[in-house]
């Protein structure tokens, strides 16, 4: 049985060696070669452990545990290479070539000697001056290191590659090292190694290249921390430890590191000092390494919350499962499926209601606007108007409202990159349901409410860029009526038609400053982030007949969603003119003054009177997103 | 109907006021004092959101959700109608408003006077209530407070008189509120002067006695210098507001700080003494108009004449950082626990044993009940040896009630055991007694007069091994240290001059048993079945003793902290090692544990009677000889084949004799 031993040097190269064999290892076992379990999963330390002399093992603890652990390791190593009876094996550790004096090396070959028949030591070298700086990384990262660079003077043999290369041949027999140089090699190390071990590359490892040196500031704040955090409780290394190797790799860390004299001319010092940490430095990495940790805080808390609540389910508790759910901050996807899990037990639609508009909010976008048409009747309108909203950017939804003439059939033949969503069986129409269902189908960045005769031209479209902030939405400034009647006050006179332009449409459209008497079909446009859903549920569905959804829906997005309103110019978006008796055909109240009506007195019971006032004095002054 | 209006300003103790009225609201509702909620709880932040104008988003706002125009209307409506109801349903004769920020934020005539214009058509009369404090003494009270609340903040420094804040300028103050509620109706009060008085005087006030013994609990921790130093570099990047709000990222940062002794140094500097001089002709002007004896506004107040300065190294900084990594990682680790434990539980309610058997056993969790629920399902699969590892684990996580636990096999020697356990009593000390008699002797006889000694009676003690037995004792322990010790084992007094002496779990104790083989070099000869080949081995490592063939039962004899069991899993099971148990333990403890050995001068403990060879200490004639066997195969397998030379290696490394009752580590 053939042995492969490679022991080093120390630094990343090595590091990518011990990965690839320890990730191929049933590909090696096929062509015949062992990489084994038992001296470690994947760098071998375990020799050191065994070899290594007392004196080098710390304290009497470790020396104690160190023996005890010798015999067990060595019985495992020999019964894994009984069982499994490989024609070559190999080891790594890179620790062997520089901790290892003539007495371990020795040892080490008294032992292996006895099992196997041939033993190849490979060993990989690099500039000293890199050697030690890889050492010293591993030395703060590894052990704790308090002190500088350069501070102790590490012995000059550890570096005499000479001198280690003929200790190993002293033992293992002349020829039997095989000395490489590291830095020649470059990212074709891989390859070489298993060139050596006579294995092909496998197709998984190539092109891999050995992963960078930790940055100097890394290490340093590392260094300085050493001097405060425990590396190990005394037996083993704390997990706290790994915690914090991987906390420091994942924030930012200020300051800069510069070369300060260099203790030995061929070594780079390359320690910070303190004036180049800062003591301000030093508080931004706390302060990011505090808002680390509570952000796993926060999850946890939350994970915990989240399977108590599960627990409280499963136990058919769904008042405290609902008290857990609520607690949490910052709810995912998964705690508002829970809720709409228990919305459906108990029967709560409100609550399965706000359930779904949360995780919409939540689901990753995958355009950058979604543009919702509800249509149940107006395919002659769709027809015209849909191959205008067509963009790579934009994501097309149109809810078929058991549409008479099967707008979500012509859709699908003509256009099937638009989606489709079909209510069946309804005989009325009830735009604020029907929208809501096309919203649960969106996934844009942001969302466009159009009617099937809205008219989109190119500047519309290029106004896309400009969304992209969460803190407004977008409507189209009404000025229809203004222009013709300068009062904004009620008609009484004459019949019902006060009610046609209820007094919040009049003075909505009066700050808007009015141009256009035909375009009142634009006023449910309205383009708003999907985020919106975070805070508010979709339309408000117990207004069911014509008009009025848009004003309730405008108000929440302003009251709820805390956004503000921008506009957009006018004739970027256009509508195609029709007779006004179409516009209530589907409804149940084919008088769209009562529809008005009750809409606008559900509005003020809703929001108390005085709200329109209140609205339009905060829209004053609302700012156009862009002038195209 | 009246009104006080509380205005501020702000460091005069307001928060105690304002908790004080909340705490105190149905006291004050018995005697027609209203103080309401629609504004607030505590404070009534709802007026300054109401009132202040409405182009201000400023961090009050946004901590009421209040983003934008729309919703500042909405909420004004909102909690006006609220408060007007609230106001119907009282009835009271009197009304107290208070937020000390209305003498700060409403800066304006035109703000206070819309407040008014709300408030003077409810009520016939209205008093405004203005505490002040002495501008410098403020500043630095300000200081600390815009810490405290997170606000980014430069070094100290003293304002001047551009940027000297409308809060510190009292006579503007009072002359804006005076303007628009009248000139008389403001009550201006010396803060100094009432400080050590603060709630009663402000009662006194609305003809309100506090209750005897009324206490407040307040919220607001004090700061130090050294705190507040870290605290204001932290907030540069952990504000304590941000966009959409309070910043959740700030939980516990000052709470957490607070625990910990922050090094630091720290100087006096001296404070300008220009800065009162803004306010001099101002206060002047107000102790004409509002004193009623004539005495100067803050007239007995000392100037400040320092602020204390704190300086900061770069270790401090780093030894801080430490200090709060380490306290979160504790918190990351509870919660850790905690969701492990709940995915654990829940996986067992829905019966999915293999997936919480693989969960339990994929995180490398040490706590207590994570160790339980182990237990749990290694016997549901039969994995005994994992029940075993489990409950010792658990074991050496259970907190400690007595310094020492004494365990003893009892199997029958019923006199030398009312012998023993008298010797044993100690206020330090846990006495934990397995009986494996045939009666209830000894059980009753404890129970009556030792009834705090514990007691694991085994029903069907034949169905265990000596090492068993002793497991059972073991698991039952719960002192900081565990001594195995014979039944028939005398403790003299002196042995627990030792306790204090316990002090490092790095150690164990055993007494020095090399008696016999100075006198037994043959060492294959089998001493009637007690000294097996390597139970003399065992003792041959020891390097003192006397030979005393009386206490060959003290063999067993060994301290050692219940840690241990951190790695340990009690005295081996394997029926091939039974009878030597107490030698492979022994290794256990040296080289699994990895503890050093240090030993019990002879005579701190004695056997209480002498046993001819071959009967056990324990009384039954013939048991150890019918169990022993030739173990060394055993410890060969565990340890290899030099285990005897790495025994003697190690122990030959420490000294391992103490000569007095004292332990020498």
């Amino acid at each position: 049985m053939k042995l492969i031993l490679h022991i080093g040097s120390e630094g990343k190269g090595t590091q990518a060696i011990q990965n690839s064999l320890a990730e191929t290892r049933p590909y090696l076992r096929s062509s015949g070669l062992l990489y084994p379990f038992s001296l470690g999963s994947r760098s071998h330390d375990a020799l050191i452990s065994c070899f290594q002399e007392m004196e080098q093992k710390g304290s009497a603890t470790e020396r104690n545990r160190a023996l005890g652990r010798k015999s067990s390791i060595l019985a495992s190593f020999e019964r894994e290479l009984l069982s499994k009876k490989p024609e070559r094996v190999v080891l790594s550790c890179e620790y062997l070539s520089s901790w290892f004096g003539a007495e371990d090396v020795r040892a080490l070959g008294d032992y292996l000697s006895k099992i196997f028949s041939e033993i190849q030591v490979i060993f990989y070298v690099r500039a000293q001056d890199e050697l030690r700086r890889a050492q010293y990384i591993s030395s703060v990262t590894l052990n704790g290191r308090k002190d500088v660079f350069g501070s102790s003077t590490e012995s000059a043999d550890s570096f005499d590659f000479k001198d280690i290369a003929s200790r190993w041949e002293n033992v293992f027999g002349t020829g039997s090292v095989l000395l490489k140089n590291h830095e020649q090699l470059g990212d074709t190390l891989l390859e070489d190694f298993f060139d050596t071990v006579d294995i092909q590359l496998p197709e998984s490892l190539l092109g891999r290249v050995e992963s960078t040196q930790p940055d100097d500031e890394y290490v340093e704040y590392l260094r300085y921390l050493n001097r405060h955090v425990p590396v190990s409780n005394g037996v083993e290394s704390t997990a706290s430890r790994n915690d914090l190797l991987l906390a420091l790799q994942s924030i930012a860390l200020p300051g800069s590191c510069v070369a300060a004299e260099a203790v030995d001319a061929n070594i780079e010092q390359a320690a910070l000092t303190d004036h180049t940490v800062g003591v301000d430095g030093a508080f931004e990495v706390m302060a990011n390494l505090w808002e680390y940790q509570q952000a796993k805080i926060v999850a946890l808390k939350e994970e915990n919350l989240t399977l108590l609540a599960r627990q409280a389910i499963a136990s058919s508790d769904y008042k405290a499962a609902q008290q857990y759910l609520k607690t949490i901050q910052t709810p995912t996807e998964q705690v508002w499926e829970l809720r709409e899990h228990i919305g459906r037990r108990l029967g709560n639609q409100e609550l399965i209601r706000q359930a779904r508009f949360r995780r919409l909010a939540l689901k990753p976008s995958t355009k950058k606007l979604s543009l919702i048409t509800a249509c149940m009747g107006r395919l002659e309108h769709l027809k015209q108007t849909l191959p205008l909203r067509i963009h790579p950017d934009v994501e097309n939804i149109v809810v078929d409202w058991s549409c008479p003439d099967s707008c979500g059939d012509w859709v699908e033949k003509n256009y099937p990159e638009v989606k489709v969503v079909r209510i069946t069986g309804e005989t009325i129409f009830n735009l604020s349901k029907s929208r809501n269902a096309g919203i649960l189908a969106a996934s844009g960045q942001y969302i466009g409410m159009l009617d099937a005769d809205l008219i989109v031209s190119d500047s519309f479209l290029k106004l896309l860029p400009f969304l992209n902030e969460r803190e407004y939405f977008v409507r189209i400034p009404f000025k229809a009526h203004i222009g013709v009647n300068k009062l904004p006050v009620i008609n009484r006179s004459a019949t019902g038609e006060s009610l046609l332009s209820p007094l919040f449409q009049w003075r909505s459209q009066a700050v808007d400053g009015g141009v256009d008497k035909d375009k009142t079909d634009l006023s449910g446009f309205v383009v708003f982030p999907r985020s919106v859903f975070n805070y508010m549920i979709g339309f408000d569905i117990n207004i069911d007949g014509y008009a009025g959804e848009d004003i309730e829906f405008r108000i929440r997005l302003l009251l709820r969603a805390s956004l503000n309103e921008v506009t957009i110019p006018h004739g970027v978006v256009d509508v195609i003119s029709h007779a006004d008796d179409i516009r209530t055909e589907n409804y149940e109240e084919e008088d769209k003054a009562k529809s008005m009506a009750v809409s606008r007195a559900y509005r003020q019971m809703k929001y108390g009177l005085g709200w329109n006032h209140d609205v339009l004095l905060a829209l004053q002054g609302s700012k156009l997103l862009v002038s195209v | 109907m009246k009104l006080i209006l509380h205005i501020g300003s702000e460091k005069t103790g307001t928060s105690s006021i304002q908790g004080s009225l909340a705490k105190l609201r149905e006291e004050l509702a018995e005697h027609s004092i209203f103080y309401p909620r629609a504004f607030g709880y505590k404070s009534h932040i709802g007026l300054i959101n109401s009132f202040q104008k409405l182009s201000c988003i400023d961090e009050l706002r946004r901590m009421q959700g209040l983003h934008n125009k729309a919703q500042i209307l909405f909420y004004k409506k909102t909690v006006w109608s609220n408060f007007l109801q609230e106001l119907e349903g009282a009835r009271p004769e009197l009304v107290v408003l208070s937020n000390e920020h209305l003498s700060s934020r409403l800066n304006t005539y035109e703000e206070i006077s819309e407040l008014a214009g709300f408030l003077k058509p409810l009520f016939a009369e209205i008093k405004i209530v203005f505490y002040v404090r002495k501008q410098d003494d403020l500043l630095i009270s300000q200081h600390k407070s815009e810490i405290f609340f997170g606000n980014k903040h430069k070094d100290f420094s003293v304002p001047v008189e551009d940027a000297i804040p409308h809060s510190y300028n009292f006579k503007k103050i009072v002359g804006l509120w005076c303007s628009c509620f009248g000139q008389d109706s403001l009550k201006l009060v010396d803060y100094h002067k009432v400080k050590g008085n603060l709630l009663p005087d402000f009662f006194a006030l609305l003809g309100f006695k506090l209750p005897d013994g009324f206490e407040l609990v307040t919220d607001n921790k004090s700061l130090d210098g050294i705190t507040a130093e870290y605290l204001r570099h932290l907030n540069e990047f952990i504000p304590g507001h941000i966009s959409s709000g309070y910043n959740n990222d700030r939980d516990n940062l000052i709470e957490t700080l607070l625990k910990f002794e922050l090094p630091g140094s720290t100087s006096c500097d001296r404070l300008g003494s220009n800065f009162m001089s803004y306010f001099e002709c101002g206060n002047t002007s107000l102790s004409q108009d509002y004193s009623a004896d004539d005495q100067k506004l803050f007239g007995d107040v000392e100037p400040v004449k320092a602020i204390e300065r704190v300086d900061l190294s770069l270790n401090d900084t780093f030894c801080v950082m430490s200090k709060l990594w380490i306290a979160q990682q504790e918190k990351i680790k509870n919660l850790e626990v905690s969701c492990l434990l709940l995915k654990l539980k829940g996986l067992m309610a829905e019966e999915k044993y293999d997936d919480a058997f693989n969960l339990a056993y994929s995180e490398s969790v040490d706590h207590i009940e994570v160790w339980n629920i182990r237990h749990l399902l290694a016997d549901r699969f039969s994995r005994h040896e994992l029940v075993r590892q489990a409950r010792f684990r658990a074991l050496n996580l259970y907190p400690a009630v007595k310094k020492l636990s004494i365990v003893s096999v009892y199997r029958g020697d019923y006199e030398a055991f009312k012998m023993m356990i008298p010797s044993r009593i100690h206020p330090d000390v846990e006495n934990v007694i397995v009986d494996c008699s045939s009666s209830d002797l000894a059980s009753a006889w404890l129970k009556e007069n030792y009834a705090d000694v514990k007691l694991v009676k085994l029903s069907r003690p034949e169905l265990f091994s000596s090492a068993r037995v002793k497991n059972f004792g073991l698991l039952s322990s719960r002192g900081e240290y565990i001594c195995m010790a014979g039944a028939d084992v005398i403790i003299n007094p002196e042995f627990f001059n030792i306790l204090p002496r316990l002090e490092s779990a790095n150690y164990y104790v055993r007494i020095p048993m090399q008696a016999h083989i100075h006198g037994d070099k043959d060492m294959s000869v089998s001493r009637a079945g007690v000294a097996t080949r390597g139970q003399k081995s065992s003792w041959l490592c020891d390097t003192a003793g006397t030979k005393d063939q009386a206490q060959d039962n003290l063999v067993d004899f060994t301290i050692f902290p219940r840690s241990v069991f951190s790695m340990l899993c009690g005295y081996d099971i394997e029926p091939e090692i039974c009878g030597a148990e107490d030698v492979d333990f022994r290794m256990q403890l040296l080289f699994i544990a990895g503890r050093k050995e240090v030993c019990l001068s002879p005579g701190v403990i004695n056997s209480c009677r002498h046993h001819p060879e071959g009967v056990s200490p324990g009384g039954r004639d013939g048991y150890l000889s019918d169990e022993i066997q030739d173990f060394s195969r055993v410890l060969e397998r565990k340890y290899g084949t030099d285990w005897e030379a790495m025994l003697a290696a190690v122990i030959g490394d420490f000294p391992s004799v103490v000569t007095d009752s004292s332990l020498s580590y």
